[in-house]
């Protein structure tokens, strides 16, 4: 008899690791099936669905049946996901004929990395540009910030590929961009080359500018550093977990990054990274071309 | 010798599209010559790719002759930074060690 996991009330980022710690209390799947029931879910977000799908693909490759069952009730949750199109993809069909992508989303994808640039390219960068209302040529930071999400992805992850949903809340300023992978996730391979500290300490530490495990021969660790500056200059957040461990950064009063750390009860199954940019503070890039002086 | 990057290159994205620019440059530094790399066109550029087209020639050249012998022309601001950001922190790592 399958497993019945009932999903939480509020299934946001702050869902990760109480919900990962459900499905797989000691680091593995609870069971070889699982039910998910969806009756008692009142809001779901980017984050949450993120979270949702990159954790169902995780129990795919667990060889875990998984099945799905209490949303004959439409909440706005419920029609939320359908618009994402979370249940054509995992049930077989939408719920509604009228199911459809809503203009603040830009639905969750499957990417692998060597498709990362054409959907960058593609649909990413006008799907952005739309929301903070600049010309595509302005955006040169913000997707450098998203190919180095997706190149620790393929160096540091043993899948190369990603979950990837961006989501426009224009009554907060926002934009929030969540990509998540199952690989082995950011503290094993921090723990390489320190293995005293707690998760969330290695996340901080693979953060620190010049910290790498030399996955690839020319990795000098600048990649999550880069995000972070890039991201935190702008007014904008950036939020890592990853297997028992949580870090949060943003600007404080005095311009500096500040980074908090949490350790957290269950083990997300590999790493989400979560960008939230202020609409109303972004400043997009000027495209004047000009010599660069040593 | 002028070396546009996007005729070599459609992105500017990982440390290996970095190392097709950086063996390049080496072809030239071989022979002492003078390198312009053109970045025209070049929206952004990760780490990676700096890593791999420019800090990585700091293995076999000193600073000193990388400056004197490539000039990089055309380039965004963000471009200009990224290169800018990462020597800087290699070479002050260099410089503790």
């Amino acid at each position: 008899m399958a497993t019945q996991i009932n999903l939480p009330q509020w299934f946001n980022a702050d869902s990760t690791h109480n919900f990962v710690q459900k499905i797989a209390p000691g680091g593995a799947p609870i069971d070889s099936e699982i039910g998910f029931n969806f009756s008692e879910l009142q809001f779901i977000d980017g984050i949450g669905l993120t979270i949702f799908c990159n954790s169902l693909e995780w129990l795919f490759t667990k060889d875990v049946k998984c099945k799905f069952f209490g949303f004959e009730k439409h909440s706005d949750p419920i029609l939320y996901l359908d618009d994402c199109g979370f249940f054509r993809s995992y049930v077989g069909a939408p719920l509604r004929e009228v199911a459809c992508v809503r203009n603040t989303t830009l639905p969750l994808r499957r990417i692998v990395y060597a498709e990362s640039h054409g959907w960058l390219d593609l649909q990413a960068t006008p799907w952005l540009g739309s929301k903070l209302g600049v010309a595509e040529s302005a955006l040169g930071t913000i997707r450098a910030c998203i190919k180095e999400i997706f190149n620790n992805v393929e160096d540091h992850s043993s899948k190369s590929i990603a979950c990837v949903h961006m989501q426009h809340y224009p009554q907060k300023n926002e934009i929030q961009i969540t990509i998540s992978d199952f690989g082995q996730g950011i503290p094993t391979n921090i723990r390489k080359i320190d293995a005293a500290k707690s998760d969330a300490e290695l996340i901080k530490k693979a953060t620190e500018e010049g910290v790498t495990t030399k996955s690839h021969p020319n990795n000098r660790g600048a990649g999550l550093s880069t995000l972070i500056d890039c991201v935190t200059l702008n007014g904008g957040r950036v939020r890592i977990s990853s297997l028992r461990g949580s870090l949060f950064c943003r600007r404080g009063q005095d311009s500096e990054v500040m980074k908090t750390v949490y350790d957290a009860p269950g083990s997300y199954p590999g790493t989400l990274v979560n960008v939230t940019l202020r609409t109303d503070l972004f400043v997009g890039d000027d495209s004047e071309e000009v010599d660069f002086q040593w | 010798m002028v070396i546009n990057i996007r005729d070599h290159l459609p992105y500017c994205y990982s440390a290996d599209d970095g190392a097709v620019i950086k063996r390049l440059i080496d072809n030239e530094f071989q022979s002492g010559c003078v390198v312009t790399i053109s970045f025209h066109g070049v929206s952004e550029v990760t780490s990676s790719f700096v890593n791999g087209a420019f800090v990585a020639l700091l293995d076999s050249y000193s600073y000193d002759f990388i400056r004197s012998h490539l000039n990089i022309v055309s380039a965004r601001h963000q471009v200009r930074d990224m290169i800018s950001r990462r020597f800087r922190f290699e070479l002050s790592r260099l410089s503790a060690a």
